[in-house]
């Protein structure tokens, strides 16, 4: 390498246009199964991603240290946005909520949303062809926040603002995101994932904080089938091959959900 | 493609498309496929409309920093009736397939074809194996009569990168 080099023409396959991007989310809420189908979301026009930023950042000092401090940051938030075209907007938040949006459902949408993760979005970047996959970026337990949108004269692109108090990742070309769900029963400790989890991370990695698992984003275990969200399992699981094993087994009113990815078929 | 060639390569790659992969499909096999703009003789021998293919034309430059360019380009279709079927339907029914096909991002960039570049034959070919992107499109526009005023004739303008 020297600094006289000059690079090659840039390459298209750097291009990632929005345009060929498809949207997908699995909804956290969902019935128990293995897996859990994603649903496809119509009408989005831009998904933005703001830095993620600490709810607590206090810089402390000590007696006679002088200058010298340590920044303490805690309690990351990762907030970002979704525009998408009003017509599309309502049947976007009854998926993310799980409702049935229709004068024979629950026919009022609520424009306040519960501080509760909703579901698992993910982006799939993919070439112009809409076909091969670049890679895909990975919101997960996103948390909807309040939105509003009124009646202007021309089309009105809503922007839905999330937040998700876990770090978004970025997926390799080939993976995708796998939702399984499943019901116990008081003793079964050993349940079967629907795909292989693909390796994620090393959990060593001192900015990963999240993961307790290489092969799978988490394992949350609800409480009962009234709870509104799940509780990430920290200790007492194993996922080596498709078994996803409990050192305890779920009881018979708790859900296991386990986040992942497998390589595309 | 070949670097020292894209003139030549892009207007082939995008002929060899329609020309081996989609004409062996209805209503595509309808018609006929042809490079660059056909004077009179090649105009006269033909027995169904067909589409031609102008070379491209750089409009804009697209840079990476300490390196290379690549160009965006313009280029040209034209679908021309034969003065034996059709008229002015046939003519807009091919201009709205080809429109159809410029709005179905999964079909004109999975679609495989064979070209052949500088006498090398490649099979199993694609616009992104070929690293051409076709990045819009506009048209049709109407072309006046040429000689003939059985004569019946549109024009799309593509947008690619390459």
């Amino acid at each position: 390498m020297a600094v006289t080099d000059q690079l090659g023409t840039p390459s298209i396959a750097y291009e990632v246009d929005g345009k060929y991007t498809l949207a997908r989310l699995h909804r956290l809420a969902a019935t128990a199964a293995a897996p859990v189908t994603p649903v496809n979301v119509y009408g989005i026009q831009a998904v933005s991603a703001d830095a993620p930023a600490p709810t607590i950042e206090r810089e402390v000092f000590q007696q006679g240290g002088g200058d010298e401090s340590l920044l303490i940051k805690r309690g990351f938030r990762y907030s970002g946005s979704l525009s998408i075209k009003s017509g599309a907007v309502g049947s976007f938040i009854a998926q993310m909520l799980g409702k049935t949006w229709t004068s024979a459902g629950e026919a009022a949408l609520p424009m306040r949303m519960p501080d509760v993760p909703v579901a698992c979005l993910e982006l799939v970047a993919r070439r112009e062809d809409n076909s091969t996959h670049l890679f895909s970026k990975v919101f997960q337990d996103v948390i909807l926040r309040e939105t509003n949108f009124g009646s202007p004269m021309e089309d009105e692109v809503v922007d839905i603002p999330f937040y998700s108090k876990h770090d978004p990742f970025i997926l390799a070309s080939g993976a995708e995101m796998v939702l399984d769900k499943y019901t116990g029963d008081g003793s079964t400790v050993e349940f079967t994932l629907s795909a292989t989890p693909l390796t994620l991370v090393e959990t060593d990695d001192d900015y990963r904080d999240d993961w307790v698992l290489d092969n799978a984003v988490y394992v949350k275990l609800w409480q009962s089938a009234s709870a509104t969200e799940g509780t990430r399992q920290v200790t007492g699981i194993t996922v080596v091959g498709t078994a996803l094993t409990f050192s305890t087994a779920p009881t018979a009113t708790q859900t296991v959900e386990a986040l992942y990815a497998k390589a595309t078929a | 493609m070949r670097d020292n060639y894209k003139v030549e390569d892009i207007q082939r790659v995008i002929w060899a498309l329609f020309k081996s992969g989609l004409d062996s499909t209805s209503p595509w096999s309808s018609w006929d496929y042809i490079l660059n703009y056909p004077d009179q003789t090649v105009f006269e021998e033909f027995t169904k409309p067909f589409i031609y293919f102008e070379s491209p034309v750089i409009i804009s430059h697209i840079h990476q920093q300490g390196g290379k360019l690549i160009h965006d380009w313009e280029m040209i279709i034209g679908i021309w009736d034969d003065r034996k079927t059709g008229g002015p339907g046939e003519i807009n029914i091919i201009t709205g397939y080809m429109l159809g096909l410029l709005s179905d991002p999964k079909t004109m960039n999975t679609k495989t074809f064979s070209v052949i570049l500088g006498g090398t034959t490649y099979n199993n070919q694609t616009l992104v194996l070929q690293n051409i992107k076709i990045t819009g499109f506009t048209g049709p526009r109407e072309i006046l009569k040429n000689t003939d005023e059985k004569e019946f004739r549109n024009e799309i303008v593509i947008q690619l990168r390459a």
